[in-house]
């Protein structure tokens, strides 16, 4: 079973390593945009196909093309993220391989694969029975394993440039709720601009990082970032919310968090049905008692 | 200037409902739109029309009163062209043959030199579509763009990833797929929905555009409502004690949790 995995970045490594054992990999190929990542992945891999460029559509095109005039895979595995998508996307297109999003586990069988994955916007779970060859683009969640060392070679592939495309990176300020222990998240019940500052005091004191929902960073511009199916997917030890509703597409990004906290006055919020605690109260009383007491110590 | 902006009606995941008992959903009781995405890449091609001049054609897949409704809403917004590849039961075809079928049709009736979609659809939140597409018609593309700009004849597609901002400048023919932050999609006013109601699409027998076994099928074992196991624990706050008890309870959960 030849298998192919588009390695946004390492924190995928654990995860693919997982899948490529349930689906019974014998080869393990990879593709990725950074030269770097495929330095790294290379030792877990059997052999790693380097695009040495910005992040580009038809350049990922051309380049799969290429790879795949040589080469036929079983199975090809992606991260569920913007970029995973638009990459299994084009795989799907080139190859017709049957494709399925948001997926969460497998059970391969001789004849087919049964995959668990989310739908409706992460309000359902459903399993779908998908022959080979297929592809997937998986959640990050509790489904690891140890990558094995493999160290395979690393081949360019190299196309010609079409368009242009430049790249400025998200800033990071030490404010990384990917990377954070606890993660405070202000939705839209937060009224003015000017009280986000008690959302990142939280962060602060308590070592974690803060975010918003889609509507303030989209609409208000209050970050650069949200957590959400379209943004940020966060799954730190405690998720913590202010005035969050709890949509679907929200909930999506929030839901591999450890523990999920929630400050919402209105009881009827969606995001109580998925908390470990939820405090049906005004966030302006809450929040403001729970920094004194922390600042107490 | 020829544009293409495929359609789906698609089920409003804010209304999802349940059966108690299963868990199971129940489809016949959510409600079906054209999702917020698709009306943002329609809008974006109005508005490209208005700059550069040329037609808008509007595409869905599927059948009944309710698709029927959703391409008059697009005439209303003001598409000058629309297609329907008929089908029963549109939500069932696989991603890839969604494609394919879209690929078909733009072999048929094409070319067009830009191709408009939402960057997904509103209950299936897989966004594959359209780059699957643009491999099968060898496109220049992006996909997940907050902001068009036409610049020289080129266009200027701004998306924002997990790691931050791509802008992307193409020249047609090209396809690209908008998010709900591309535009405000504008509200047809009765004028425009009288005008619509004269508008006819053009109805096309998918076995027109593909052999029927060629469709395939999503096989669906089992669905149900996602529920993560959750304490669920619920705290009212309704006095200064029970704001104290809240408190008190939140320190206790991070300490539980070694976050402080």
């Amino acid at each position: 079973m030849k298998i192919l995995a588009y390695i946004e970045d390492l924190t995928w490594m654990d995860i693919f390593e997982y899948y490529f054992r349930k689906l019974n990999g014998t080869k393990y190929i990879g593709i990725t945009f950074s030269k770097e990542i495929a330095v790294e992945a290379a030792k877990n891999m059997d052999k790693v196909y380097l695009v040495e460029h910005t992040f580009n559509p038809k350049i990922l095109m051309d380049s799969l093309k290429k790879i795949l005039a040589g080469a036929e895979f079983d199975s090809a595995l992606f991260p569920s993220t913007n970029k995973g998508r638009v990459a299994a996307g084009i795989y799907m297109g080139l190859t017709s391989a049957t494709l399925a999003t948001d997926v969460l586990d497998i059970s391969p069988s001789d004849a087919y694969i049964d995959v668990d994955r989310l739908v409706f916007g992460g309000t359902a779970l459903s399993t779908i029975r998908l022959k080979r060859p297929i592809a997937l683009c998986v959640v990050k969640g509790d489904r690891r394993e140890k990558p094995a060392a493999r160290f395979g070679e690393i081949e360019k592939v190299s196309v010609e440039t079409v368009g242009e495309v430049s790249f400025k990176a998200r800033e990071v300020t030490g404010n990384d709720p990917t990377a954070a222990d606890l993660v405070v998240v202000a939705g839209r019940g937060v009224r003015k601009r000017e009280d986000m500052v008690m959302i990142e005091e939280l962060a602060g004191l308590t070592g974690g990082a803060w975010s918003v929902t889609r509507p303030l960073a989209a609409d208000y511009r209050w970050a650069d970032h949200w957590i959400g199916i379209s943004g940020l997917v966060v799954s730190p030890k405690v998720y913590i919310s202010f005035g969050v509703s709890g949509q679907p597409h929200h909930l999506m990004g929030a839901r591999a968090s450890k523990y999920i906290v929630a400050v919402n006055k209105d009881p009827e919020a969606p995001i109580f049905e998925e908390a470990d605690l939820g405090i049906v109260g005004d966030l302006y009383k809450v929040l403001p008692r729970l920094l004194e007491r922390l600042k107490k110590g | 200037m020829r544009i293409l902006v495929p359609i789906k009606l698609s089920y409003d995941v804010n209304q999802m409902k349940f059966d108690e008992r299963t868990g199971e959903p129940i489809l016949d009781a959510v409600p079906m739109i054209m999702g917020d995405m698709d009306r943002c890449a329609l809008e974006a091609a109005l508005q490209l029309r208005e700059s550069l001049g040329g037609e808008v054609e509007a595409l869905s897949i599927g059948s009944g009163t309710t698709h029927s409704k959703m391409m008059m809403d697009a005439f209303a917004m003001g598409c000058d062209k629309a297609y329907l590849i008929e089908v029963d039961q549109p939500l069932y075809i696989d991603a890839y043959t969604v494609s394919k079928v879209i690929k078909r049709f733009i072999d048929d009736r094409g070319p067009y030199d830009i191709i408009i979609m939402g960057a997904t659809s509103q209950d299936t939140h897989s966004s594959i579509v359209p780059p699957s597409l643009a491999a099968q018609l060898g496109l220049n593309a992006a996909f997940g763009v907050d902001k068009v700009t036409v610049e020289d004849g080129s266009l200027v597609l701004e998306a924002t990833y997990e790691d931050g901002i791509y802008v992307y400048r193409l020249s047609p023919p090209l396809l690209f797929s908008v998010t709900t932050e591309a535009n405000t999609p504008r509200i047809p006013t009765l004028r425009d929905i009288l005008r619509a109601k004269r508008m006819r699409y053009e109805s096309i027998p998918i076995d027109e555009l593909v052999k029927t076994d060629d469709i395939r099928s999503v096989e669906v074992v089992m669905a149900r409502r996602y529920v993560t196991p959750r304490r669920r624990e619920i705290i009212e706050v309704a006095s200064e004690e029970d704001l104290d008890r809240a408190v008190d309870r939140i320190i206790q959960l991070f300490k539980e949790a070694e976050v402080i």
